[in-house]
């Protein structure tokens, strides 16, 4: 066999295939030639013999034809590309379009003909390249290409960036062009990307050294975040913050698409990470902070750019720092806002000693401060919760910013318990009439959040039970079924313990109706069946579970309350024969009588006054136990006939400011004045006269005297001092309690750790004080419950038994 | 019975219904099917795609004695036998006619003959190389395990000549399936006058590296040394260079090649003067390309 013969056969039917004359080739003959080279063991030579070929063809004539597509224009075109601006840039475009397409061109036709030049040389790839370990013809004749070609400069110059670099150029150059809003054939540049993506930096072919990858994707990269830098200044000087948000995810999904058809889908990740950190992980905090940032779109409800703004920064990092921490801050002042507001409008009258009318008044107008504290709260709250959800995607990071600003801001209200539980009491006595089911099931739903917030849970018990003892002894109540949900609700939230006396109060309730119709039982059994006899509703009350201001009047009059109030002798019987009746039932109980908090029906007859051409009526009037003493009073008395109001003091033993409400109540009260009071003002004065008012005139035989302010408001400071001195108290026996539990538990334990573990115990009643653990603890030291211990390094305690 | 294979050999090869191709060798034409033979052979692809072949829809595979040098030429019954296996995934070798009584060239009495063929085609045994009692190395049968025994006949010559169609084309299961019909022929008929033409086959229509007809031609060599008084194998292996040097390896109790080639010729870089050995030159870190791929030496055929 000639070697040379048979290799001048396959080359010049190489030649032929190149220039696209394939069609009369007959493939058994190329195929059969090289099969015999092979077999002669000359595969290694017609190895070297292709390789060089095609070195030869790639060299002279496709070189020539990518050359002659690039114009020197073009070239300093790409060259002073940031200078030159939009000079020219149709004529550019057009020049890079046709080297673009004369180089898809050039590789399209390199590869059909090694593909074609891979069959006819089949034996040889299988037999010689494998068995010698070389890369096969085409990989080999893919590397010519690169190096031939890509590597080549134009005209020999190597001042000018290689084909490579300049297709680089190329296509970024059409890239930006699309960027800014022109239309590009996507296809073109595209088939050159898999061009890059076909070819690797070196022979070894490893996934890392693809051109694509060592290339172009840098530069791309690169000149990407270039790009997105600018655009990022100029949209944040330029733009609001939707407009920067909504443009920011435009160009994401610009980014995606392109990767997708006219890049690699490889890139996209990368180039999503450019455009991220360029227009959101480097800007987030200007863009929330700016003028129309976050805080403009929560002022003005803007859901949708607020979701962007979530989005956006989602996407850099699950934490979302930056819109958090606006977040919170927002929260925050508009809820000091409220705070302050609130303050504002409990402060509207400098409450300087006043006469008690307007302080009345006043308190009043506290109350109504107190419960739109509460509403504008929930309302805050709603915004935010609403916003959580519509715009939030019901993040948890989020939901735990806004919780805890809320906190915060709630608890830095010094009186928060205070207004929670007014606010309940409100809605117990008002809010819920006419309300259907749901809404009130929203309604409780909302008092417990809000519950969830407030850190003092102690003080709060303590006013819910006030306000609860009132409810539920004057009847105030619209619904006990709704009292008992509630107190579920807040089982299930806070636990058996916080919940326990408020059910005890129920509890009392429910005996005392039961005790009520067993003495009325009793005494029909007693066949004393006297119509004149005063029927008798009972309320017994446990004194531990009970708030003490309830049971107890007022307490500046601590001294007088010891004193007994005189009751009218059939009344006296009455209460006589109920205490004997309940001490059969539980002996060893002590009765204390409140006057304060019972009401009574009285049947009142006014007489005929014909010179005022009166006739004669009768009303049944509906007064509190100790305004029944007092009328009583003028029952004795001729009619003219008038008591002072020491008189009435001194023959009624009733608390001074109990007597002056009540008094308030039947003499000045312009619909229920059944007293005349002389003089005629609004405060009752010790030296007042008091007649009864034969002329009183009502519109409905039953009369209801309220009595004034009786009803729950906010507090008074002076009551407020006492709250807190009687809280204090109670939290010291909680702080004892948890001192002595934990110590019982582990016998020895150092200053601070007993210090943090009393902390972490009471944690969910309310924030113990430091000062107030340690008193509590000297004094448990003094009643010898604990010791120090004498030799030890930090301070520390035992425990005695 | 109707298995795939016969449905395909009953619907389309005996009849040629469907058929888009044809192959020509020597007086044979076959009607073939594209799918069928390119699914078979990667070669088949190419004159069914691209090519004057594939314009003309036929392809003529050039038979020995058609005047183009027979070297890479086929066997038209080859051939035949290659398309046969295309549609029934087996072939079968018609069988040679019996070998003349051979007669022992001798001063003395009267021939002594050769011992008969067996009768019985004995089972193929699976066996690892061993060294025997005289230090010969046997090579490994290369019989797979678990495989039906196959009805290879005793045509040794038709099997290498369809294993050698088989590399050419790359009909890969045929490769295989040849080579152990041509092995298993070999154990029942080596003794036939025509194992000669078997061994100079293999050993001249496949390249070195290709072992399986090789190995088993040296084996039957090598189990029956009294093959070497015949005269056909005499001018065979004298004829055949290779054979000559994997026979001697084989006696000198050496595998037919060598496992780890010792290699002592190669080229010297022109530019810095280390010897290649066809590896890589270590201060160019350059792969052996002929020269050290630093080198700006004209001769230098390739650089890559």
């Amino acid at each position: 066999m000639d070697f040379e013969q048979t290799w001048a056969i396959l080359a010049s039917a190489f030649t032929q295939i190149h220039e696209k004359q394939a069609s009369k080739l007959s493939f058994e003959e190329l195929y059969r030639n090289a099969y015999k080279i092979v077999l002669k063991k000359k595969g290694d030579e017609l190895y070297l013999r292709v390789a060089e070929f095609e070195r030869d063809w790639l060299s002279s004539e496709i070189e020539r034809r990518i050359h002659k597509e690039l114009p020197p224009q073009l070239m300093n075109a790409l060259q002073g590309r940031s200078s030159a601006g939009s000079v020219g840039d149709d004529q550019v475009r057009t020049q890079g379009e046709r080297f673009l397409r004369q180089l898809k061109l050039a590789w399209e036709d390199h590869q059909t003909c090694m593909s074609m030049l891979t069959d006819v040389l089949m034996y040889m790839d299988r037999v010689y390249c494998a068995d010698t370990r070389r890369p096969s013809i085409f990989t080999t004749a893919m590397s010519l290409f690169r190096d031939c070609i890509l590597r080549s400069h134009v005209r020999g110059d190597d001042s000018w960036p290689d084909i490579c670099g300049t297709l680089n150029h190329v296509i970024l150059d059409q890239i930006r062009m699309e960027r800014d809003g022109d239309f590009i054939d996507k296809h073109l540049i595209k088939a050159n990307v898999y061009m890059l993506e076909g070819l690797y930096d070196s022979h070894h072919e490893v996934e890392e050294e693809k051109l694509y990858l060592t290339s172009f994707e840098y530069e791309f990269l690169a000149s990407s975040a270039e790009f997105y830098r600018a655009l990022g200044d100029r949209l944040l000087k330029e733009s609001d913050a939707g407009q920067y948000c909504r443009e920011t995810r435009k160009r994401i999904d610009e980014e995606n698409d392109r990767c997708r058809s006219t890049l690699l889908e490889s890139t996209t990740p990368k180039i999503q990470k450019v455009v991220e950190d360029e227009l959101i992980r480097y800007r987030m905090k200007d863009l929330i902070e700016s003028e129309s940032g976050v805080r403009f779109m929560i002022t003005n409800e803007r859901h949708d750019d607020l979701a962007l703004v979530f989005d956006l920064e989602a996407r850099v990092d699950p934490r979302k720092p930056e819109l958090t921490k606006a977040l919170q801050k927002i929260i925050l002042e508009m809820g000091t806002n409220l705070n302050d507001a609130a303050q504002l409008g409990a402060a509207a009258e400098a409450p300087e000693d006043r006469a008690k009318a307007p302080a009345d008044k006043l308190v009043n107008q506290q109350t109504v401060a107190a419960l739109k504290w509460v509403e504008d709260v929930l309302e805050l709250k709603d915004k935010f919760d609403a916003m959580w959800k519509q715009s939030f995607q019901s993040d948890q990071t989020i939901h735990t910013a806004i919780m805890r600003s809320s906190a915060e801001f709630i608890n830095s209200h010094p009186r928060c318990a205070e207004y929670m539980s007014l606010f309940i009491d409100d809605n117990m006595k008002k809010g819920i009439k006419g309300k259907t089911e749901l809404e009130i099931e929203a309604l409780l739903n909302k008092a417990i959040v809000l519950l969830r917030y407030v850190q003092e849970k102690d003080v709060f018990e303590l006013y819910y039970k006030k306000h609860l003892g009132k409810r539920l002894l004057m009847g105030r109540s619209l619904s006990i079924d709704v009292e008992k949900q509630m107190i579920f609700r807040m089982k299930m939230e806070l636990g058996n313990n916080f919940t326990a006396k408020l059910e005890g109060m129920f509890k009392d309730m429910t005996l005392s109706e039961e005790l009520t119709a067993g003495y009325k039982g009793y005494v029909a059994r007693l066949g004393d069946a006297d119509p004149r006899r005063i029927d008798l509703a009972i309320n017994v009350l446990t004194s531990m579970t009970w708030p003490v201001e309830t049971t107890n009047s007022a307490p500046d009059d601590a001294r007088e309350s010891r004193l007994k109030t005189i009751y009218p002798p059939a009344m006296e019987r009455i209460r006589q024969g109920f205490e004997n009746y309940y001490k059969e039932k539980y002996s060893g109980r002590m009765l204390d009588w409140k006057g304060n908090m019972g009401t009574v029906d009285v049947k009142v007859t006014f007489p005929k006054v014909p010179s005022k051409g009166f006739k004669e009526r009768r009303h049944e009037l509906n007064v509190s136990t100790y305004a029944m003493l007092i009328l009583l009073l003028f029952n004795d008395l001729p009619s003219g006939a008038s008591l002072s109001l020491e008189e009435i003091q001194a023959r009624t033993n009733i608390p001074t400011n109990e007597l002056v409400r009540n008094l308030q109540s039947l003499a000045v009260a312009p619909k229920t004045r059944i007293l005349l009071k002389e003089p005629m003002s609004k405060d009752v004065k010790d030296t007042d006269k008091f007649f009864f008012n034969e002329g009183f005139m009502g519109k409905f035989h039953k009369v209801k005297i309220g009595i004034v302010s009786a009803g729950n408001r906010i507090e008074n400071d002076r009551e407020r001092v006492e709250t807190e001195k009687k809280n204090n108290d109670s939290r010291g026996y909680a702080i004892e309690a948890a001192v002595v539990r934990i110590m019982k538990q582990r016998k020895e334990l150092s200053h601070q750790q007993l210090v943090t573990e009393t902390i972490t115990q009471l944690n969910s009643q309310f924030k113990p004080d430091v000062n107030m653990i340690k008193k509590r603890i000297e004094s448990l030291i003094e009643r010898e419950y604990l010791e120090r211990i004498e030799d030890s390094p930090s301070s520390s305690y035992r425990y005695l038994a | 019975m109707s298995g795939p294979t016969d449905v395909l050999r009953e619907g389309f090869a005996e009849t040629g219904e469907f058929s888009d191709f044809e192959i020509v060798c020597g007086p044979y034409t076959f009607k073939v099917h594209k799918a069928i033979i390119c699914a078979q052979s990667k070669y088949f692809r190419a004159p069914c795609s691209k090519f004057a072949e594939s314009d003309k829809r036929t392809i003529e595979l050039k038979a020995i004695g058609d005047g183009e040098g027979d070297e890479a030429c086929d066997d038209p019954d080859a051939i035949k036998l290659m398309i046969d296996f295309f549609y029934n995934l087996d072939y079968v070798a018609e069988p040679l006619e019996p070998s003349p009584v051979p007669r022992r060239l001798a001063a003395t009495s009267a021939p002594s003959p050769l011992p008969p063929e067996p009768d019985v085609v004995p089972s193929v045994l699976e066996s690892q190389p061993v060294e025997d009692a005289s230090g010969f190395y046997v090579p490994k049968r290369t019989k797979k395990k678990g495989k039906k025994a196959i009805q290879a006949g005793n045509n040794t010559v038709m099997h290498a000549k369809v294993f050698a169609a088989a590399v050419k084309y790359q009909v890969f299961a045929l490769q295989e399936l040849a080579a152990t019909k041509f092995a298993s022929a070999t154990e029942t008929s080596w003794n036939h006058t025509k194992f000669a033409e078997a061994a100079r086959i293999a050993y001249t229509t496949t390249v070195e590296e290709v072992r399986e007809l090789r190995d088993a031609v040296g084996r039957a060599i090598h189990e029956h040394p009294e093959l070497l008084d015949k005269l056909s194998i005499e001018t065979a292996v004298k004829d055949n260079a290779a054979l000559n040097y994997e026979l001697l390896r084989m006696a000198r109790g050496m595998p037919a090649i060598a496992e780890n080639r010792v290699i002592d010729e190669g080229l010297k870089c022109a530019e810095c003067g280390t010897w290649l050995f066809y590896e890589e030159c270590n201060p160019c870190k350059g792969e052996y390309r002929g020269c050290c791929g630093t080198c700006s030496n004209p001769n230098c055929l390739l650089e890559l």
